[in-house]
């Protein structure tokens, strides 16, 4: 793998920011002002989306989606004014990039979320936050506080705290946990068809997409674009953790090599896998990092860029100890509404936590490949799926220690604690709804 | 289940598995019964893609 001199970074939404909030002032003097007319006409509105599609942004929640795809619908719905969520949920345990975002640069997530509820005649900003992160929920009220000085005429915004489960942040969860009942995932085999809060129309966007808006408002498309993939241009924010000197959050160009990105956090010399996007992710063996960090780059070796969390493994870890406790983690965030996902997941928990300890024998891999093969698939949302992809690529990766765990029962790295990060409380009781 | 076994399975936990998601116009009555007999409601007949 190779080791870079410099830090293969670039600073836009990071830029200026100094490890304390960014204050208005701060903000404006290293950004300068958002580009508001004092009057909003649909022309303008068009130009905005136009250029949003001309960026080619893509949403940094995981998904991916083109933005301006979500907007154009919100802008020309008929009936009640449209609703935009800030997404600041981040139930990742191993992402922190928006809470970073929210916590020292809020002004640049928060001027993306008036220009696009501008954009689309929404009535209302809601800014979703865990109830628990009340530095960051307190940072963000001061920030809204400070914004009543602005020139333009702005949405309503107001911060709503709801319950920080790892599906918080899924769209129409989160959507649900707005109308109070809860997050649960609706199914969507027509994601065209749009979210509503009540009768408004609902418009989700994630909090650091928001804040890409905020530069794509000041510096147009083209300049969006002088970085990054062509299937995700600009900037994206990752969150590197594990077996590195310098944790953190990261500003890169998309398309970068996965190697290089890893390597501006100064891993060990001997890194045995990387788990990329989230913990419904891919591993990839340290063998495997030239790939560049894009959805082209990456979709390949079957992962993602997902909400930019890069865990590094180093090699005397045991990679089926860490994928046991997220696994683990996973059973215990769904939202037991659908019967694979709730029985399934504790299932394959079950599995590998048999795997680890032992006697784990070739029919108990049979019977947990088996159960991978049925849960996919096969529940409202994208839960079930994303913890079978994770199992499936640890059997891949650590094929070795599936190995040498059958023969020999647990490894040299079982004795090593597990450093993934998941929370120590469960953030909710799973029971069928 | 018995009611529509050309088409669906049972997992392990006792829940749907669909080995043929389209649905023959002769058993169309009958995946509407199990559809609505499904005590999870986790069986769903949704018309074919245009």
């Amino acid at each position: 793998m190779t080791m870079l001199d410099a830090r293969p970074t670039t600073a836009r939404l990071l830029c200026g920011l100094a490890g304390t909030p960014a204050d208005l002032t701060t903000h404006l003097s290293i950004h300068g002002p958002l580009p508001i007319p004092s009057r909003v006409s649909p022309r303008w509105q068009e130009a905005v989306l136009y250029e949003l599609e001309s960026a080619g942004l893509t949403g940094r929640g995981g998904a991916g989606f083109p933005s301006y795809r979500k907007m154009r619908p919100a802008r020309h719905s008929a009936g009640p004014r449209p609703v935009l969520l800030v997404n600041a949920m981040e139930g990742e345990p191993a992402s922190g990039k928006d809470q970073y975002l929210l916590s020292f640069a809020p002004h640049l997530v928060l001027d993306g979320a008036e220009l696009v509820a501008m954009a689309v005649g929404a009535s209302t900003v809601v800014i979703c936050v865990p109830a628990e992160r009340r530095a960051l929920i307190a940072g963000l009220q001061h920030a809204l506080g400070q914004r009543r000085s602005l020139p333009y005429g702005r949405p309503n915004c107001q911060v709503k705290a709801l319950p920080g489960h790892y599906i918080g942040g899924e769209e129409s969860a989160l959507v649900s946990a707005v109308t109070g009942k809860g997050s649960v995932p609706k199914f969507r085999p027509d994601k065209s068809v749009g979210l509503r809060l009540g009768r408004q129309p609902a418009l989700v966007h994630n909090a650091e997409t928001l804040a890409h808006v905020a530069l794509i408002g000041r510096h147009g498309a083209h300049w969006f674009r002088q970085v990054g993939a062509p299937d995700a241009p600009g900037t994206s924010l990752v969150t590197i953790s594990g077996s590195v000197s310098h944790p953190g959050i990261l500003e890169v160009e998309t398309g970068l090599p996965l190697a290089d990105i890893v390597g501006a956090a100064g891993p060990v010399p001997d890194v045995q896998a990387v788990l990329v996007g989230g913990y419904g992710g891919t591993w990839l063996s340290g063998h495997d990092l030239s790939v560049p960090f894009s959805p082209q780059g990456l979709r390949p070796v079957g992962a993602a860029m997902g909400a930019g969390v890069l865990f590094v493994l180093a090699a005397g870890s045991c990679g089926l100890l860490e994928t046991e406790r997220i696994a683990r983690f996973l059973a215990g965030e769904s939202a037991g509404q659908c019967g694979p996902c709730l029985f399934g997941l504790p299932a394959i928990a079950d599995d590998l936590a048999l795997m680890v300890r032992g006697p784990f024998q070739p029919k108990d891999l049979e019977r947990l490949r088996a159960r991978c093969g049925i849960v996919a698939g096969r529940g409202a949302c994208g839960h079930p799926d994303g913890a079978v992809r994770l199992v499936n690529s640890a059997l891949a990766v650590f094929q070795g220690d599936v190995e040498y765990h059958m023969q020999y029962g647990p490894c040299s790295g079982c004795r090593l604690p597990a450093t993934t990060p998941v929370p120590s409380r469960p953030t909710r009781k799973v029971e069928p709804l | 289940m018995g009611l529509l076994g050309e088409l669906v399975a049972d997992d392990e936990w006792g829940f749907p598995i669909i080995k043929g998601a389209n649905v023959p116009t002769e058993l169309e009555g009958y995946a509407r019964e199990a559809a609505r007999a499904c005590p999870r409601k986790a069986l769903q007949l949704v018309p074919e893609p245009a």
